[in-house]
């Protein structure tokens, strides 16, 4: 096993009465990236997360470089030389870049050095950070240069990334997966947990697929066609997409903003001088790159950030689907019931009824096939793509007039994104207007009627041209 | 309400499971059974101290078989209250005025026990209070403090303003007056009778604006008050409730006493003896209940003609040819 | 008036260092994302270990024995909240008033009912060489006892042990984020654990300052609420050793400034200057916006380490 730089054999892991490891097995070899292809729920994360000591296996052995390991924790991972970046981001928000690159080091801690070895770091592996930058000011793609760091300045030869171009919009998405490239060579190794196949294709060497915490295949990636990827990762063949029938939108306008410029939290202006408007029975796009203010121009529409100047005309009701749902949408430790009940829970007066909020979320459940031991389960107990419908489920349970959605398919495997998109379609048909926003330009192309493309604080709408849009958003058109 | 209720029944059933099969009445009436309430602890030198003394005298002295109980807040006097009376206890006493509206709502409802109330003008058939004539001391100590003092400036230093506390400092103030009218008071108050650390810096304070006599009352907190002295030269305090000369000799001038072990033994035989009358128990200088004693250890420090004067004064007190004007205890304390 | 002055500053430092010495602990806990509202607990059990330690074998053992009761007491308190994981808040709140009692009772069974009077040996002011002859500053600041100038130095060592070394930056990513201490290979418990007995410690301290360098004594709830003071400290100072160190001074100076004001004998009710500390402190927290926020993770539970 002298190439296998991680070697995962017959790894078995159970919560509860849940099997989510059924004896998987994972060789990455040296100077290799290796894909990590499944749905959700597959089981990727939890075998990552074994590998990097975070969790501990209940069977299955663990060799790095060819020497066995028993991790107890992060720390003897990383001394091993594994590290892995989360999906969900572990930085400390109010401490600066350096500060997080060298916690849980044993580097010599004085600012001066730390300062010098953190731009050293950035300069070698070509991940440029600001050193003295909070993290909290950082946008995503620069957290997560961050998060490369914190391993790297570890040494570490295997790097693990979970679903890293997931929060990236397209053009940083491909500039992180050509630098996975360039890092991995002849004594290192990449696993990236994924669930696009572009990314499989833009970077991977070798590709296992995992299903129901089972590997189902393993190989070479340009040995195995599409197909056979889609079909071990779905179990049966994926029905083809239904090309959206466009037609023009009958009802009146329901939005309207005139001259609106926006500010953020700390003044700062994210939108300028917008003029747009929405019909009832259409699909916009919304498209653009980290900070050009398509985030702030979201919660504008739907009603969460009030704007600085102009007007700006809102239907009575509007759902939103927040883009980070699980702490702006949903309060993880309640039950289904509770977190229903929020919806509008401003306009609630007197005593609750119960059991007609019991009957509402039963029939949301079944409506929107959301798996859930009933409505009495808490929302950490559903996955992330479940939790992602119930939010869309409810925010669209009292009909309203608009719905925005926040990168509605984020985290979602191919399977549930297209049940979301159809729905929204579904929606759109039966006069509701829809605004999205999502970091895949194919995906607004396939489902909107219109796209507005943000850029450095301007609201532009462009023609369904891919490169037309792509080159607004990078500000080169 | 349903809970003090419920509570009470409860505090009934495991009293008469604590008395067993005896008969209540029987064992009530051969044994002298008296009980006590104090508002603080019994390790304060002071109030609640005296009053447990009192309490061991009435045991020794009577063969009463005694109880008592620290309490804290208002519905712990009552519930005390009920269950001391519901057990049967002759004599239950509650030490200090803020026990006399307990006493008032329970008292009735047990008419074979008596309760006392310290401090209170209380008055019914089988409740009285005790009020102690502790301005006619503080009012000698008052004096004394004047005599001694070089700087002509003397502290009164208080737990919280309650009533009695501002009736001795009102006292002491006018003795004073009476030996030297030019000199200065100062008047501070902790805000509790806990935190001997900032009773001690109140003291300091007091110092170092002049002050040379301190009379303190604070309980527990008056602790830090001798403290202070020691550390500066030339001042020494006068305590207060119980005799506090022997807790810092080198200091302490002498103390307003109010004897509680001596009262509570006269209230003690009153009741025993069957001659309460349901009115108050009025303890002044002549029932040697209250007095000011000078610490035998710091001879020689008031002068003479002054100590002559004062116990004059004195006399004058216990034969009742001169007293003091009730409506002065009500006025402000120094202002 | 530079003899009142001097005076009004002793009084400052003396009042300021229990506080001080508590709110520096309760500080450097809540850091690492402890809120040990078992404070007020430590410093009565400090108090009382060094009333214990004192009559038993002088000053040293009695700072000993305040230490050691309040390490005791931190423990108790670090075992429910943070090893069995039960709410802060009310965990903190049991172990003050099951301290208070306790104390009490352990009084009593100690030293009768008589108690210690003022027989414990008490620390004498240690007067530094040149720097205590300095006019009006010299023996307020530098003629105090030892426990005072532990206080003192005690602030920029856990400045500098925060802001200057690797377990200090661990230390302060506990209290802001665990999750991400546990990913990048730290262990939170453990880090909790520290924080709490080192709050325990220094409570006890405090509570040892009270007795030792101040009333020569024991009583009964003698810590008054400087347990809960300390936690209003902590957030004064922002979580900042020097800032609660001036939080402390602040709180000293206006508690001494209010003795003064009472012995000075005015018109105006002495309740209002018993609030004095109480309200400059409020005007402090809502003029002062800059510096340290709260950590992010104060008072919340550790997820499940390894699940």
């Amino acid at each position: 096993m002298s190439d296998r730089l991680l070697d995962l054999r017959n790894v078995q892991k159970r919560f509860g009465s849940v099997v989510a490891l059924d004896g998987v097995s994972l060789q990455v070899a040296s100077g290799s990236v290796h894909a990590l292809l499944g749905e959700n729920g597959a089981g990727k994360t939890t075998l990552m997360r074994i590998a990097y000591g975070l969790t501990r296996p209940d069977l299955g052995r663990i060799g790095v470089g060819g020497t066995w390991r028993h991790f107890r924790s992060p720390m003897d991972a990383l001394d091993a030389g594994v590290g892995m970046v989360q999906q969900h981001f572990s930085l400390v928000p109010s401490m600066t870049v350096a500060e997080n690159v060298v916690l849980g080091t044993r580097l010599p801690f004085r600012p001066t050095v730390i300062r010098r070895i953190v731009l050293e770091l950035a300069e070698k592996t070509g991940l440029p950070v600001d050193p003295d930058a909070r993290v909290e000011t950082l946008s995503i793609g620069a957290q997560q240069r961050v998060e490369i760091l914190k391993v790297l300045v570890r040494d570490a030869r295997v790097l693990i990334l979970d679903e890293p171009t997931a929060v990236l919009p397209p053009q940083q998405g491909r500039e992180l997966l050509s630098w996975v490239r360039n890092f991995c060579t002849e004594d290192r190794a990449v696993v990236l947990i994924t669930h696009k196949l572009e990314d499989v294709r833009a970077v991977a060497d070798a590709v296992t697929v995992l299903r129901g915490g089972r590997c189902i295949l393993t190989g070479k990636t340009y040995d195995i066609p599409d197909d056979t990827l889609v079909g071990a990762m779905l179990g049966a063949p994926l029905e083809p997409v239904e090309r959206v029938v466009r037609h023009a939108p009958s009802g009146p306008p329901i939005l309207q903003a005139k001259d609106v410029t926006l500010r953020d939290a700390r003044g700062i202006v994210r939108i300028r001088n917008a003029d747009f408007s929405v019909r009832a029975g259409e699909v916009i796009g919304v498209a653009g790159v980290e900070g050009s203010g398509h985030r702030e121009l979201l919660r504008a529409v739907a009603g969460r950030l009030k704007p600085f100047s102009g007007s700006l005309v809102l239907p009575q009701r509007v759902g939103y689907v927040p883009e980070d749902r699980q702490n702006d949408a949903l309060l993880a430790s309640l039950d289904l019931r509770q977190n229903l009940l929020l919806h509008d829970a401003a306009r609630r007066r007197g005593f609750l009824r119960w059991k007609s909020v019991e009957r509402s979320a039963e029939s949301l459940i079944s409506a929107f096939d959301i798996h859930a031991s009933g409505p009495r389960a808490a929302v950490d107990t559903l996955s992330g793509g479940n939790q992602q419908r119930f939010v869309l489920a409810r925010e669209i349970s009292d009909r309203p007039d608009l719905l925005v959605a926040a990168n509605p398919t984020r985290g979602l495997d191919v399977r549930a994104a297209q049940y979301v998109l159809e729905l929204l379609g579904k929606l759109r048909d039966d006069g509701m207007a829809v605004i999205i926003q999502s970091n895949d330009i194919d995906e607004l192309l396939e489902t909107c009627d219109r796209i507005l493309v943000t850029h450095a604080g301007r609201v532009r709408e462009a023609r369904p041209d891919r490169d037309l849009i792509g080159r607004i958003m990078v500000g080169a058109a | 309400m349903r809970i003090p209720h419920f509570l009470s029944a409860f505090a009934a059933a495991l009293a008469l499971a604590c008395t067993g099969d005896r008969s209540k009445d029987a064992d009530a009436s051969t044994t002298f059974r008296v009980a006590l309430l104090t508002p603080g602890p019994i390790t304060d030198h002071s109030w609640n101290a005296g009053a447990y003394s009192g309490l061991l005298e009435i045991r020794d002295s009577l063969g009463a078989e005694i109880s008592h109980i620290q309490t804290k807040t208002p519905a712990e006097f009552e519930e005390n209250f009920r269950e001391y009376g519901k057990r049967g206890y002759s004599l239950i006493f509650g030490h200090g005025f803020e026990f006399q509206d307990a006493v008032r709502r329970v008292a009735p409802l047990f008419p074979k026990s008596v309760y006392v109330v310290t401090s209170s003008q209380l008055a019914g058939p089988n409740f009285a209070g005790i009020r102690f004539a502790f301005e006619e001391p503080a009012y000698i100590a008052g004096m004394i403090a004047a005599s001694v003092s070089r700087t002509g400036v003397i502290g009164l230093l208080g737990g919280t303003e309650l009533p009695p506390v501002h009736a001795g400092f009102t006292a002491f103030r006018d003795g004073v007056r009476r030996v030297r009218p030019e000199s200065r008071i100062l008047v501070s108050f902790v805000g509790n009778w806990d935190d001997a650390s900032a009773a001690k810096e109140q003291a300091l304070a007091q110092i170092a604006q002049g002050a040379d006599v301190i009379f303190q009352n604070a309980d527990a907190a008056g602790l830090g008050v001798f403290q202070a002295a020691r550390e500066k030269t030339g001042v020494v305090v006068i305590g207060s409730n119980s005799d506090q000369n022997g807790v810092a000799p080198d200091v302490v001038l002498g103390s307003v006493v109010i004897d509680l072990p001596r009262a509570y033994l006269t209230v003690a035989r009153v009741i025993r003896d069957g001659r309460f009358t349901g009115s108050v128990f009025e303890l002044g200088a002549a029932s040697e209940v209250v007095r000011y004693v000078a610490n035998p250890a710091m001879p020689g420090r008031v002068p003479h003609a002054a100590q002559v004067t004062a116990d004059s004064v004195w006399q004058a007190f216990v034969n009742g040819s001169f007293h003091l004007d009730p409506d002065e205890a009500t006025r402000e304390t120094s202002r | 008036m530079e003899t009142l002055l001097t005076a009004f500053l002793a009084s400052t430092v003396r009042t300021a260092t229990p506080l001080a010495l508590a709110s520096l602990g309760e500080g450097m806990c809540e850091r690492a994302g402890v809120i040990n509202l078992g404070m007020e607990g430590t410093i009565i059990a400090g108090a009382f270990g060094a009333a214990v330690g004192a009559a038993a074998g002088g000053t040293v053992l009695g700072i000993a024995g305040g230490a050691l009761a309040g390490l005791v007491v931190s423990c108790v308190f670090g075992i429910f909240a943070i090893w069995l994981r039960t709410d802060q808040i009310i965990t903190g709140t049991a172990v003050t008033l099951g301290a208070l009692g306790l104390t009490s009772a352990l009084y009593r069974v100690t030293f009768g009912t008589q108690g210690v009077a003022l027989s414990i040996p008490t620390l004498a002011p240690l007067p530094l060489p040149l720097l205590s002859s300095i006019p009006v500053l010299g023996s307020a600041f530098f003629s105090q006892p030892v426990l005072t100038y532990i206080a003192f130095v005690l602030a920029p060592v856990c400045s500098w042990f925060l802001f200057r070394t690797r377990t200090g930056l661990i230390w302060r990513a506990t209290g802001e984020s665990p999750e991400a201490v546990r990913s990048a290979g730290g262990r939170p418990v453990q880090v909790q654990l520290l924080a709490t007995s080192l709050s325990g410690l220094l409570g006890g301290l405090a509570g040892a300052c009270l007795v030792l360098s101040q009333v020569g004594t024991f009583a009964d709830g003698m810590s008054a609420g400087r347990g809960f003071i300390a936690i209003a400290v902590v957030a004064l100072g922002r979580w900042h050793p020097s800032g609660i160190l001036a939080a402390s001074l602040l709180f000293g100076g206006s508690s001494a400034l209010q003795y003064l004001f009472q012995a000075a004998a005015t018109a105006i009710p002495y309740q209002v200057f018993l609030a004095l500390p109480y309200m400059m402190a409020l005007v402090v927290l809502t003029s002062g916006r800059r510096g340290h926020a709260a950590p992010a993770a104060l008072g919340g539970k550790l997820e499940n380490s390894l699940s």
